[in-house]
Order: structure tokens, then C-alpha cells, then sequence
């Protein structure tokens, strides 16, 4: 009996501590998906290889014309079994494929680091693991991928999965969006709290939208930010900085606090329809496949921000 | 000290912390409960809420109050309030103290009062800086030396008083009193007295008041209702004890509660015991069926603590009890036919019963042990021979009066011992067989002036045999039960003090169908009734004590003490002075510091030595001489209170620990973790119920060699002595164990070497022992040990080895070989012998086999007779205990370490070899087979039944 009972307890605490790195999760949770081809009305020119097909000719894998041979063609490209059938020579030209790409940005603010008990894992555990299985299947896909504010160079390779990992680790987020904007036609992804006044978003976001960057923003938010649980007298700090008081019954307040949190959710998603963006809602107390199927659906294109209220 | 009407606080220094109470109010005015803190990142979101809420700063006044009370109560108990009542000391004036104690039986109720008072008396004499005697009153092994001490040293003796299960001697203590100071010194005297009167108190106040020609005499004497209750010797009433309990104060009506308790201590029952007015003494029935009532080990007064009203019981009061012991033992299989069925059956609602086979161990004997134990009646049946150690304290305990009884049998019939009634004839007497001219024989009325007349004889009692007695001159005196053709069924022989009975025929239903009648039972009754009981009241006359010494050994010993009682009537160690009590000597023997009361023990047996026999007379202390100042003991009672409030400030903590809980909102998520805890909780239980190791068995002499030969089936030989027979045994029991590996499915391990004296032997199913001519008898020990391998289903494969060597067949004679096996057999209780008949299992357990040759060709093999009743009747599963063979069998199996034969066999062959190899086989798996194999004789019948 006693056996058995120590079993328990032994399987339950293996359950509640994964002995996993978010990279190696991040690759699981992936597994589950096919890879991702982020819908790009437009592609910027970029040279590099992809699988957005440009419908013009270009370097690419796809066959996309045959074309009379023209003085200065190179020999090499003439489809000789197409040229057989007649007089005439042919060239073959494949369809311009090009890669799309995708800036992320995680929020690095202390506050992304509170986990109430409810909840899984933090904020920025988990929103660290939305963007690296994103990026993975994107990865998968063909595209590009890239973290805003690093400086550098948007990753391709399939294996560059880690790199990116790396990158994110050194960067640790930052507390507030960078001021880099990324380039025009390309993505952004940003997982955040957005515990920040709508007015400080507003601004921060205007200059990318301006970019004709499509952008999806997607909120990780705490049960307990959701719906403060707390009651009776308490003493509030906030988490990395020096504000600090009591509040003699908490549950007083509770409602009114919900209100709060509804009205600037409310706001933030009005600010996202007026972009043209999406806004998608995680709780850290959900799994994250439940983040992971909208957002690939919204970034895949099947699923419009609209549909998604 | 500071004492404030009746509280005093002793350490009133403690008090000055209570100005620091103000200062505990302010700060805990100022500094409200902590609330929980709370780590938040929407803090922002909260920010405008919180105006509407007024945060309390300051603590509750009651939380506040709570405190304040809290501290309080600590401080307070730190001073150490005491509720006292006033308490005056006894005396005055200047002369040393004289302080006389009665540490007697009836002193010890309320012995704390008294050593209150003591103290208090000397701790004036202290503070008066006056030396101070101390005498008690009960009598010493030696007198104490009698001198005046500080008072400070004579305190700490006060503190070590116990009271002594003993009456007070007064005299002697004034005498040496007076011996002491005589007339030179003058003393304040207090006396703290017990309340008894023996007759001395008015002689004893005058000495004292005459110690130096006019000492003051104080005289504290106990409440009337205080003094001593005594319990006296009960008498056997009917269903129960009657007890008789003594008081010393005629007046008034007093109800005590008189309790049973068993050995352990358990209570067994309560009576009541009413004291009418001007009545001392009082009686009461203690009703209890007989099973309880032995079990009683002490009777006391509910409620007293005192030594006097204690009275032990020791085992003269518990029922006899029988010894049973029978030969062979097929009872584990057929208790129908099992030879004391019966007996036991009639027996058991009458007497204690003790099965001595069972309790048989290694190098001592059941019987000796329960004969040393006392036993009031032996029964034997169906043994004829006991080993001689143990026929010599069976006879010893006859001469001092036990009752031996016994059954005839077949063994008893094949040969018997000299402890018998009358003179019997050799072999049994078979009526109504078929060889036989008689009819079986009833019953034929008893004869008045026997034990048993007037028991009515049914006519359907029938006798199918008997062992007959020798016709002499005095046989009728000891007839008690004849048959109807006057042969005697039942005899009896006085024999010292105490007696022999015969039944001539078995205790169970295989001669006659006596014991299965209701006769069977009335008249094993009348014999109980005639048997010596467990209680002795003289040893010098009695013959029930006689009955209970009886071990050859120890004759007469004395008594030593096992637990004495003190002065609380509670059950110590006994003091290294106390002395032995001859067995004689209890019941003139008087409790005196050389011979306390309580138990006395010897050999298991107990004899208890109480303080009151008879019922004593008990007398207030009354008139006392003039001038002498009488004052009670006054019960003062100073209450502590730092206990309680040190309680009060506890419960005030943990509601103030709840209040802090609740303030702060903690307590709904420890609710929330509750359930965590409860699981550990359930955890930590089961590890504490879990059960605890298995404890250590009993050790065994020689643990390794009981393992080894425990854990697998072996052979083993007896050694002889000589290293050349040795040898070949040992080769002998290797060849056969190899043949058995080869050729069965017996596993053994390699054989070994058994010395019959030393080794344990119970492993071995198969013991091969060649005899000698020269072997010696074997110690009484081993005769022993052998006997009960043999009744608990060992075999043993005896081999006189001298077929081809002696001449027996030509002169008649007994070979030196089966002399020697006589000699060496001559204390087992060895069962009726045949040769293999020619159907026996030895014949078919393995291979089919017409003889059993060994070396030698031609010697018969001898095993136990199967009764009339085919297999069952020979020992344990139908397996013959004895084989006794004269072949030279280990020769015949000897290999040598190639695994060739050692010794040629004669007249010689290998297929005589074979033979010997399938004889030792079979006897292999007839030992350990059993009556398996005996069934499978049966098959051919079966199968035929079957219709086959």
C-alpha cells in the first residue's frame, strides 16, 4: 500500500516538472502540425529561395512557363524533350518562389514572469513557447524567421531553429517593443502581457502598421490577472517594481478590477481591427496547443482576424 | 514569596514584569497583523480601486485585548501562584523533636497527608534550628541508630518514608527509645499515628511522655473513617469466594468495593461489602464460575491503597490439574481413534488438562516438567515402559500422594513397568474373537465400598479384551470394577501416600466400548474427586501438599520470594533481605521484614504470604493518658495555578493565531493545502502501521548445523565410535543417495553423521544406525530424545550387521548384535515387532521385492506390527518407526569415491547388490512416502471396483 502510494506521488511530481527545455518543446508540440506557409499578400523582394510563388519567372522549383529560346538564354536551360516535338527551341522557366518573412517579439518585462497557482507555467515561459513552435513550423514551411530587436539576421534553415532559441535567450525580450521597425511586406508576431496603457501600445504599433507589415498580437495572460482571486486583506506589490499597497478586502474590488481588464482588452483588440491585425487571447492555465490552432490558422491565412473576435 | 490572602506567589519577582503591560498595549496598538503580501503585474489596474476602501491601520481592541490577557497569563504563571490554606505547625517550645512515624499497612491511604505534615513539622524545627529524631514504628531487620540530626537532613529522609506491609511494634520502638535517651533527654514529641490500637497505644504514650522525665507527646491522630481496612483469608463458598473484610470503626455504615483481578492485573469482579453499624467486620459472596474463579490472583479493597486490604492467592486455589500423555501418535489423524479422546473429552469441563507429549523438548522431558510443575493426577494409557528418569519421579510423586492412573494397550500388554496395581499376566486376553470360546463380557455391578458404587452399570457395556491379572492372594482387596465373569476390570493400589489405578483395558473404543459410555465419565469423575488437590493447608499432614512436591530432585526446598507487597498493597521486588520460607512454615509464618509478604515461588510453583490470615480485630486508638495533646491530620490542599493559567495562555495564543488567520485571509488557501497535508498525513500513518519485523524465533543450540540440515532432505547414520563402521556407513548412505538421485525423484544432499547424545535429530526423516555388539546403553537423555523422534514420525533403520557372522540360527540364542540392540533400546518405548508380512508397503514403495538383502542374504527385517486394523495402526502416516535389520546394508550400498562397491556381498553377485540397493531405496520411500504409498497398494482393488 505504502509502495503504491509513494508511486503516486513519484508519477505526479514527474508530471508537474517536465524535464524539458522549451526548445525540445517546443519541437514536440510542432510535431503535431504541418509546417506552416504564412499567407503573404505581398512578398518583399527578397532573394531569398522560398515557396511563395511570385507568378512571374524567376529562381525558383516550381515549373511556371516554356519560352521560345532566345539568343543570350543560357544552353543549359533549353528543355530539349519540349524542343523534340517541334522545330522551335524552348526554354523552360521556373516560377519565382520566393520566402516570406516573420519578425517575432516576446515581452520581457518582470511582470512576464508571474505565475499564479492555477496557472502552468509563466507568462514568459509560455509565451516563449508559443513563438519557438511557431517558428519551427514556419521554419518547416520555407519561411523566414526573425526576432525584432535582435539586429540580426532572420534565420531559414530548418536548423536554425536553435540558433533562434539562442538569440531569444540572449535578447530576453526587453521590457518595451524596439524601436526597429521591421521591413516592409514582412510579418510580426508579438507576445506580450499588455498590461501597458492602450495609449503606449498605440504608439509603439503605429509605426510598424505603417509598413504594411501584417501583425498578430497575442496576449498571455495569468488566471489570476484574469479574474483576481484573491480575498480578504492583502498587500500588493507590483512584480519588479516599487508600487506598493493594502487593500483591507480584496473582494470588494473584484469586480470592478474585471471591468478594467475587460475595457483595455477591448481596447486592444479595437486597436488590432484598426491595423488590420489580430488579436489572439492564451491563459497560462490552458495548454498550448489551444494558442498554437489559432494561431496557425490565423497565420496560415484559413482563418481571418475577423472571424477571430 | 509573597502571599496575598490565600494565593501565594513564589516568585513575586516575576510580578514587576506586569508595569511592562502598558508598553505591550502600545506597541501592539501601533503594529496591526501583517497582511499576506502579494506579488501582482496588473498592480496598475488596481490602482483607482482602492479609494473606496478605507485599510484599517490599527489593530481590533479585541485582537488587542486578547493579547494583553495573553501576556498576562504568562506573566502570571511565571510567578507561581499557589492557593494555600493555612497551615499552623504542631509545636512549640525549645527541645529537640522527637518525631515517631507509624509506617505500618494501615498508614498508607493517606500516606502523602501524613508526610506533608511530617515535613512541616520539621521544616518549624528547621526554621527553630532544633534537631530533630525520627523513628517509625513498623519492626526492622536492623534498628536504626537513634540520634538527634539537623533538621534539614532529617527532611530528606521524611521525603524517602514508604509504608511497610507490616504492623506496627511500638514497644519495641519505646523500649528502644528508652535505651537510647532514657531520662537525659527531654523531648517535643509528635507522634504521627496510623489510628490502630494493638493493644500498646496507652503503654507506648507513657514511655514516650516519660523520655526524660516529662516530654511534651503530641498525638496526630487519623479521621475514624481513614483508618485501615483489612481483608482477610476468603473462604470457598458454593459459586464463589465469600471475603471477609475488617474495619477498625464500629460506627456507622460503610459500603467498600472488594475487587477480583486475575494475575495479569485484569479485574475479574466486584463485590460490594457492606459494614452494618457497630459492626468491625463484614462478608460478602463474590460470585464467579469456576474457570474465573481459578484464574483469581489477588483480591483488594477498590480505592484503598494499603497492603492490608490486599490478599493474595496463590496456586492452592486453582482447580487440579491432569497430566495426559499416551503412546503413539495417530491422534493427529484419527482423533476419533485417538487413545485419549476420551479421556479428554470427560475430563476437560472438570480439571485443567496438560497434554505432556507436546511440550517434549530437546534433553528434558514434558512429564518430569509437569510432575515438577504438580499435577494432581497422572493418566497414562496404552504406555508400558517410561524412561527410567522419568518412572523415578513418577514414582516418587506416587509415594507423595499424586494419583497415577492408567490404560491397558497393546504396548502396555507387550511388556510394563513395575508401576502397576497388581500383578498382570504377559499379553492380552481377546473375548468373542473368533478363536475364542467367550462371549464378550459385560460389566458386572460395582461393589459397594469402591470408589465407584452406586454409579449404575447400562448391560450393553461391553469388554472385547483385557489384560488379566495374576491370580494372588490379595487381588480382590484391590479390585474396584470386575467384569461379569469376575475378572477385574478396574484396580487400585495404595502406593505411599498416594495411588495406582489400572483400567484394564484401552482408553479408547478398540477393546471395549466403556469410554464411550456415560459409566466412562462418572467414574473417571470419582477419580478426579479421589485425587490428591492442587491445595495444600499443612504440608506435614496433608497429602494434597504432598502431591504438589513431588520432584525426586528438590525434596522439601524453601520458598524464595518472587514479588513482595509494600505498604500500598502494590507488587515490588522483593528487598535484598528477604529471606527463603520453608514450605511448612507459611501458614504459622507471620510477615516480618525478613519475611515480607507477597509471593514466594519455587519451580514454578507460588505460595503466597499475606498479612492477614484470619480475620484480625482492628481498634481505634481511644483514650489516650492526660496531658497528652491529641490533633487530627488536617487535609490541606495548596493548589498551584500556574498550571492552569500557563493553560489559559495557551488557548489565548491559538485564538489569536485563528484571529491573525482570519484578519489576514490566509485561512482559505490553508484550506486549500489542507488537502495535501491530509495526504501526507494518510502517508505517515501507514508507515506507522505498517507491521513491525518479524521478531527473532527461539534460539536453537546449534543454529547452522539446524539450518543445514533443515533446508534439505538427507540421510544420516548414527556414529558408532568405531571410525571403520563409521566410514562405512557413511559410503553406505553416498551409494544409496546416489542411487536414489539416479533413480528417483528423491533430491538428497550428501548423507551425514549423526552423534546420538549431542546432535539434534529431528531433521532426518531416516536415521541408519548399526549397532554393535559392544554399544553402549544410551543416556536417559537421548533415551528420551530418541523416543520422541520416534512418536513424532522419525524412522529409524537399526542394523545388527551379523546375519552372516553369528551362529544365533544353530544354538538359539540372541546374537551380541540384538543384545546390544536391547540394551540400547531398553528405555524407548519400543511398539510391537513383526517381520515384513508379505503384503507390507516396505514390499511395493518403489521396486517389488520379495526379501531385503544386504551384504548378507537372508536376515528378516523387522518393523512395526500393523495392529488389526491394517496400516493405521503403526505410527504416523502407517510408516513404521523402527526397521530393525541385520543385513549389513551399508556395506552392500558403500561406494567408493569412483563409485565403485567396496565390499563383495555374499553369498554374492551383483544382483544381489541390485537387491540391496532396491531395499534401501524402498525403505527411503516408504519413510518419506507414508501411507501414500500404502494407498497405491489399494489400486489394483480400486480399478477393479471400477469396473476395470
Amino acid at each position: 500500500m505504502l509502495a503504491t502510494g509513494l508511486n503516486i506521488l513519484v508519477a505526479h511530481r514527474a508530471q508537474k516538472t517536465p524535464h524539458l527545455t522549451p526548445l525540445d518543446e517546443a519541437g514536440r508540440l510542432a510535431e503535431a502540425y504541418p509546417a506552416l506557409l504564412v499567407q503573404a499578400d505581398r512578398i518583399a523582394h527578397t532573394v531569398a529561395m522560398g515557396f511563395h510563388g511570385r507568378r512571374r519567372p524567376g529562381t525558383g522549383e516550381s515549373f511556371w512557363q516554356f519560352q521560345r529560346y532566345r539568343p543570350g538564354d543560357e544552353a543549359q536551360r533549353i528543355d530539349w524533350r519540349k524542343s523534340a516535338r517541334s522545330d522551335q527551341l524552348y526554354v523552360r522557366e521556373n516560377e519565382w518562389e520566393a520566402a516570406n518573412t516573420i519578425w517575432m517579439w516576446t515581452s520581457g518585462s518582470p511582470g512576464m514572469h508571474f505565475k499564479s497557482k492555477p496557472a502552468q507555467s509563466t507568462k514568459a515561459e509560455r509565451a516563449t513557447l508559443l513563438m519557438l513552435t511557431l517558428a519551427a513550423l514556419m521554419l518547416n514551411g520555407g519561411e523566414r524567421v526573425g526576432l525584432l530587436g535582435s539586429g540580426r539576421t532572420p534565420v531559414y534553415t530548418r536548423s536554425g531553429l536553435e540558433r533562434l532559441a539562442l538569440m531569444h535567450q540572449a535578447l530576453d525580450g526587453g521590457r518595451e517593443l524596439p524601436d526597429a521597425v521591421p521591413p516592409r511586406h514582412s510579418n510580426v508576431i508579438i507576445f506580450s502581457d499588455f498590461l501597458l496603457p492602450i495609449e503606449a501600445w498605440r504608439d509603439r504599433l503605429a509605426p510598424i502598421a505603417e509598413r504594411q507589415v501584417r501583425g498578430h498580437l497575442v496576449q498571455v495572460f495569468d488566471p489570476a490577472e484574469e479574474t483576481l482571486p484573491y480575498t480578504g486583506r492583502k498587500e500588493f506589490e507590483e512584480t519588479g517594481g516599487s508600487l506598493r499597497f493594502i487593500i483591507g478586502r480584496t473582494e470588494t474590488v473584484r469586480e470592478a478590477y474585471r471591468e478594467r481588464i475587460a475595457q483595455h482588452r477591448d481596447e486592444l483588440r479595437s486597436l488590432a481591427r484598426r491595423l488590420g491585425w489580430s488579436f489572439t487571447l492564451h491563459h497560462t492555465d490552458q495548454p498550448a496547443q489551444q494558442a498554437i490552432l489559432p494561431l496557425y490558422g490565423l497565420l496560415e491565412g484559413s482563418l481571418t482576424p475577423r472571424t477571430r473576435v | 514569596m509573597l502571599t496575598l490572602g490565600a494565593i501565594t506567589f513564589q516568585t513575586a519577582a516575576a510580578l514587576w514584569a506586569l508595569l511592562l503591560l502598558p508598553l505591550i498595549w502600545w506597541l501592539l496598538k501601533i503594529t496591526p497583523p501583517r497582511p499576506e503580501r502579494v506579488s501582482f503585474p496588473p498592480i496598475r489596474f488596481l490602482l483607482g480601486l482602492i479609494a473606496r476602501e478605507e485599510t484599517p491601520h490599527k489593530t481590533p481592541w479585541w485582537l488587542t485585548l486578547i493579547r494583553m490577557a495573553l501576556a498576562l497569563c504568562l506573566i502570571l504563571a511565571i510567578a507561581r501562584p499557589v492557593i494555600n490554606e493555612d497551615s499552623t505547625a504542631a509545636q512549640g517550645g525549645n527541645d529537640p523533636l522527637l518525631l515517631v512515624i507509624d509506617d505500618s499497612w494501615a498508614a498508607a491511604d493517606n500516606w502523602t497527608v501524613r508526610l506533608r505534615l511530617a515535613t512541616e513539622v520539621v521544616d518549624q524545627a528547621r526554621s527553630e534550628d532544633r534537631p530533630v529524631v525520627l523513628v517509625t514504628t513498623t519492626p526492622k531487620s536492623t534498628p536504626p541508630t537513634l540520634e538527634p540530626r539537623a533538621a534539614a537532613e532529617v527532611a530528606d529522609r521524611i521525603a524517602a518514608l514508604t509504608p511497610q506491609a507490616l504492623p506496627t511494634d511500638r514497644m519495641r520502638v519505646a523500649e528502644a527509645l528508652r535505651e537510647a535517651f532514657g531520662a537525659t533527654t527531654k523531648f517535643a514529641i509528635t507522634w504521627l499515628s496510623d489510628g490502630l490500637d494493638s493493644g500498646d497505644v496507652d503503654g507506648f504514650a507513657t514511655a514516650l511522655t516519660g523520655l526524660g522525665g516529662g516530654s511534651t507527646l503530641q498525638v496526630v491522630l487519623p479521621a475514624a473513617d481513614q483508618t485501615g481496612i483489612a481483608l482477610s483469608k476468603p473462604a470457598l463458598a458454593g459459586d464463589g469466594l465469600e471475603v471477609t473484610a475488617t474495619r477498625a470503626n464500629p460506627q456507622g455504615t460503610q459500603t467498600v468495593r472488594v475487587r477480583a483481578l486475575a494475575h495479569n492485573g485484569r479485574s475479574l469482579a466486584e463485590q460490594a461489602v457492606t459494614f452494618q453499624p457497630g459492626e468491625t467486620q463484614a462478608r460478602a459472596v463474590i460470585q464467579l464460575p469456576l474457570q474465573l474463579r481459578n484464574d483469581i490472583g489477588r483480591l483488594d479493597v477498590d480505592g484503598r491503597r494499603s497492603a492490608g486490604s490486599v490478599y493474595l492467592l496463590d496456586d492452592r486455589w486453582s482447580r487440579k490439574s491432569v497430566g495426559l500423555e499416551a503412546a503413539g501418535s495417530l491422534e493427529a489423524n484419527q482423533p476419533l481413534l485417538a487413545p485419549l479422546y476420551y479421556v479428554t473429552r470427560a475430563l476437560e469441563p472438570y480439571a485443567e488438562l496438560v497434554p505432556l507429549s507436546q511440550e517434549a523438548k530437546p534433553g528434558e522431558s514434558g512429564l518430569q516438567n509437569a510432575l515438577a510443575a504438580g499435577l494432581s493426577m497422572l493418566l497414562l494409557a496404552d504406555i508400558g515402559q517410561m524412561s527410567p528418569a522419568d518412572r523415578d519421579s513418577v514414582r516418587a510423586w506416587v509415594d507423595r500422594g499424586g494419583m497415577l492412573v492408567r490404560f491397558a494397550g497393546p504396548r502396555f500388554a507387550a511388556s510394563h513397568d513395575d508401576l502397576v496395581p497388581v500383578q498382570l499376566r504377559e499379553g492380552d486376553r481377546a473375548l468373542g474373537g473368533a478363536l475364542s470360546w467367550e462371549e464378550p463380557q459385560p460389566i458386572a455391578p460395582f461393589d459397594e465400598g469402591t470408589p465407584f458404587a452406586g454409579i449404575p452399570v447400562p448391560p450393553e457395556i461391553t469388554v472385547t479384551k483385557q489384560v488379566l491379572a495374576q491370580p494372588t492372594a490379595d487381588l480382590a482387596t484391590k479390585v474396584w470394577a470386575r467384569l461379569a465373569d469376575g475378572t477385574p476390570l478396574v484396580t487400585a493400589e495404595q502406593h505411599g501416600k498416594g495411588m495406582i489405578v489400572l483400567f484394564h483395558v484401552t482408553a479408547n473404543a478398540d477393546w471395549s466400548n466403556l469410554p464411550l459410555s456415560g459409566v466412562f465419565v462418572e467414574m473417571l469423575q470419582r477419580l478426579l474427586d479421589l485425587a490428591p488437590g492442587a491445595v495444600s493447608s499443612d504440608a506435614g499432614s496433608s497429602t494434597e501438599d504432598q502431591a504438589k512436591t513431588a520432584n525426586s530432585k528438590l525434596p522439601q526446598g524453601n520458598f524464595s520470594p518472587v514479588r513482595t507487597l509494600n505498604g500500598f498493597g502494590e507488587l515490588i521486588d522483593p528487598p535484598a533481605d528477604a529471606r527463603p520460607v520453608a514450605l511448612a512454615d507459611f501458614d504459622t509464618l507471620r510477615p516480618s521484614p525478613m519475611h515480607p509478604a507477597g509471593l514466594y515461588g519455587r519451580d514454578g510453583r507460588t505460595r503466597a504470604l499475606n498479612l492477614f490470615e484470619e480475620a484480625p480485630e482492628l481498634k481505634l486508638i481511644g483514650d489516650l493518658p492526660a496531658g497528652v495533646n491529641v490533633s487530627t491530620y488536617r487535609v490541606q490542599q495548596s493548589v498551584s495555578l500556574a498550571g492552569p493559567l500557563l493553560l489559559a495562555a495557551l488557548a489565548l495564543f491559538l485564538v489569536d493565531f485563528l484571529a491573525v488567520l482570519v484578519l489576514s485571509g490566509t485561512l482559505g488557501q490553508i484550506r486549500s493545502r489542507f488537502a495535501a497535508g491530509l495526504a501526507l498525513a494518510i502517508l505517515a500513518s501507514g508507515l506507522a502501521l505498517s507491521p513491525p519485523p518479524a521478531e527473532a524465533q527461539e534460539t536453537v543450540p546449534n543454529p547452522a548445523f539446524a539450518m543445514e540440515s533443515a533446508l534439505s532432505t538427507k540421510l544420516a547414520y548414527v556414529r558408532t565410535g568405531n571410525p571403520d563402521v563409521d566410514a562405512v556407513s557413511e559410503a553406505g548412505l553416498t551409494g544409496l543417495t546416489a542411487a536414489l538421485i539416479e533413480r528417483t525423484a528423491v533430491e538428497a544432499d550428501a548423507p551425514v553423521g549423526i552423534d546420538i547424545e549431542t546432535d539434534e535429530i529431528v531433521f532426518f526423516p531416516l536415521l541408519y544406525w548399526p549397532i554393535l555388539p559392544d554399544a553402549p546403553a544410551l543416556s536417559p537423555q537421548a533415551s528420551a530424545k530418541v523416543d520422541a523422534y520416534l512418536k513424532n514420525g522419525g524412522t529409524i533403520l537399526f542394523d545388527t550387521r551379523d546375519h552372516g557372522t553369528s551362529l544365533q540360527d544353530l544354538t538359539g540364542a540372541t546374537s551380541p548384535g540384538t543384545r546390544a540392540l536391547q540394551l540400547v533400546l531398553r528405555d524407548v518405548n519400543v511398539p510391537q515387532l513383526t517381520m515384513v508380512p508379505p503384503e507390507h508397503v516396505l514390499t511395493k514403495s518403489f521396486y517389488l521385492l520379495q526379501n531385503f538383502p544386504g551384504r548378507w542374504d537372508g536376515g528378516p527385517l523387522w518393523v512395526e506390527a500393523a495392529g488389526n486394523g491394517g496400516s493405521g495402526a503403526a505410527n504416523f502416516d502407517g510408516v513404521s518407526s523402527v526397521i530393525i535389520g541385520s543385513n549389513d546394508y551399508a556395506a552392500a550400498w558403500a561406494v567408493d569415491q569412483n563409485g565403485q562397491p567396496m565390499y563383495d556381498t555374499s553369498p554374492g553377485g551383483e544382483r544381489q547388490r541390485e537387491m540391496a540397493l532396491r531395499t534401501g531405496i524402498n525403505v527411503v520411500m516408504y519413510v518419506l512416502t507414508g501411507n501414500y504409498k500404502a494407498d497405491q497398494v489399494h489400486v489394483p482393488a480400486l480399478l477393479e471396483r471400477l469396473g476395470q
